[in-house]
């Protein structure tokens, strides 16, 4: 009984929204509100999110627990970025060199990390996986599609060497489809599933 | 004079990430939380900025009464979702949760149907149109080559993505070994899986090493300009 009230939001938002893609003209206003609110509520979760963050590294900063300095460190960034971003705002120079020299750095480093580990983990494919239809075509797939991105086998369109490369250029998209209609169908039950009440992921089942 | 003192921090961030190559380090760890806690810092100054004051602050303070009154209902569900984070009120916070998870689940299987189901299906049938297959001559072979494979592949990942469930008398679920068709249909779809899945690791193992090289190349350019040679 306890949970009705959540089902009843749930069913009626659901239902509201899926109603609008039929009658939008009639439900563009409500749904406008609605869309707004859970923008608004996302955001505050997301907030909310990032206060579990600062807390984690406050406790283990408090505790003293191993790590603590590195959680500081985090405290200290993160507070630093927080007041500098509403005082100076984001377009200040000196936020913007901040977060640019910070951000773009780092990431591009990691993914030069990526580089060198999705390297060894190619490598060690057929080791830990074994010689499956998957790991034979991934590999062959990994190795044609990395050469024809050195350009090597740019021939003309009509040729029948061209007409060849483009097919082995969309065979990719043929799984890629697969896996996106698997995802739609995934996705369709389960939204049905909340919809319907079915299954409740804001509480216990 | 202020590029390179931002060129120093940037070096100093690469050094301190490429160092992870020979293992897991403090120099690491050090960059990693830095990045960490400017992200979360960023975040939530974006989402303060571009949410929680164009969304609710400001229809507040220049809307009329009438605007004051609807925002009461949002300013219920916040109060809600924070009260749900104390375990004494948790039960609170379900119901602006239960408000996300429906508002979700609606665009989600509209984005399903008509995003992706509708035009991914119809991608698959008009391959077998026989206007396109003769619209260039002498390549029909290999339009119809096209929609084949494309038909093949299609319900070969499906199948290898099928996951039968079979609710027997006593209620108890079983999971049973789909049938022989299904089984060899999913063997092609798992090459055809392989295939996709190899292409998008030549794409991603191209950009990082193009990352990589402009990371090294970025690494020479600032220790010129510090010795002077830039």
């Amino acid at each position: 009984m306890k949970k009705l009230p959540a089902i009843i939001v749930s069913v009626a938002i659901g239902l509201t929204v899926l109603a609008g893609y039929f009658f939008q003209a009639e439900l563009s206003t409500v749904l406008s509100l609605i869309v707004d609110w859970g923008i608004l509520l996302a955001g505050v979760a997301g907030l909310i999110g990032l206060g579990y963050l600062a807390q984690y590294h406050l406790t283990r900063l408090m505790k003293r627990e191993k790590g603590a300095f590195f959680s500081l460190i985090t405290l200290l960034v993160f507070l630093f970025t927080l007041v500098a971003g509403l005082t100076l705002t984001t377009q200040n120079p000196f936020y913007r060199n901040l977060i640019l020299n910070v951000q773009v750095s780092v990431e591009a480093s990691l993914l030069a990390v990526l580089a060198v580990t999705l390297m060894f983990a190619s490598l060690k494919l057929i080791r830990t996986r074994g010689w499956t239809p998957m790991s034979v075509g991934f590999l062959i797939s990994a190795l044609i599609s990395l050469v024809l991105n050195l350009g090597v086998g740019m021939t003309e369109s009509g040729t029948v060497l061209g007409e060849l490369v483009a097919f082995w250029r969309r065979l990719p998209i043929v799984g890629a489809r697969g896996i996106l209609l698997g995802m739609a169908i995934g996705g369709l039950i389960v939204g049905l599933r909340i919809l319907l009440g079915m299954h409740r992921p804001y509480g216990e089942e | 004079m202020n590029d390179l003192i931002w060129g120093v921090v940037g070096l100093l961030l690469t050094i301190m990430i490429l160092s992870y190559l020979i293992g897991d380090n403090v120099f690491f760890r050090f960059a990693a939380h830095i990045f960490i806690g400017l992200t979360a810092g960023f975040v939530a100054v974006m989402l303060i900025n571009q949410i929680l004051i164009p969304y609710f602050v400001t229809p507040i303070v220049t809307g009329g009464w009438q605007q004051w009154l609807w925002m009461l209902i949002p300013l219920g569900l916040i109060l809600l979702l924070v009260m749900g984070q104390w375990s004494k009120f948790a039960s609170a916070g379900s119901i602006p949760l239960a408000y996300l998870a429906g508002l979700t689940a609606a665009v989600a299987v509209g984005g399903a149907v008509f995003g992706t189901l509708i035009p991914q299906a119809r991608a698959v049938i008009e391959a077998f149109d026989p206007a396109g297959w003769y619209a260039v001559p002498g390549r029909s072979w290999l339009r119809v080559m096209d929609a084949l494979v494309m038909l093949v592949g299609v319900i070969g990942t499906l199948s290898y993505f099928h996951f039968g469930k079979r609710r027997s008398t006593d209620d108890v679920v079983e999971s049973p070994d789909p049938p022989r068709l299904m089984r060899a249909l999913g063997k092609i779809g798992q090459v055809f899986i392989g295939i996709t899945l190899g292409a998008v690791f030549a794409s991603v193992f191209s950009s990082a090493l193009i990352a990589l090289i402009d990371r090294v190349l970025f690494v020479g350019e600032i220790i010129l300009k510090l010795i002077g040679g830039g």
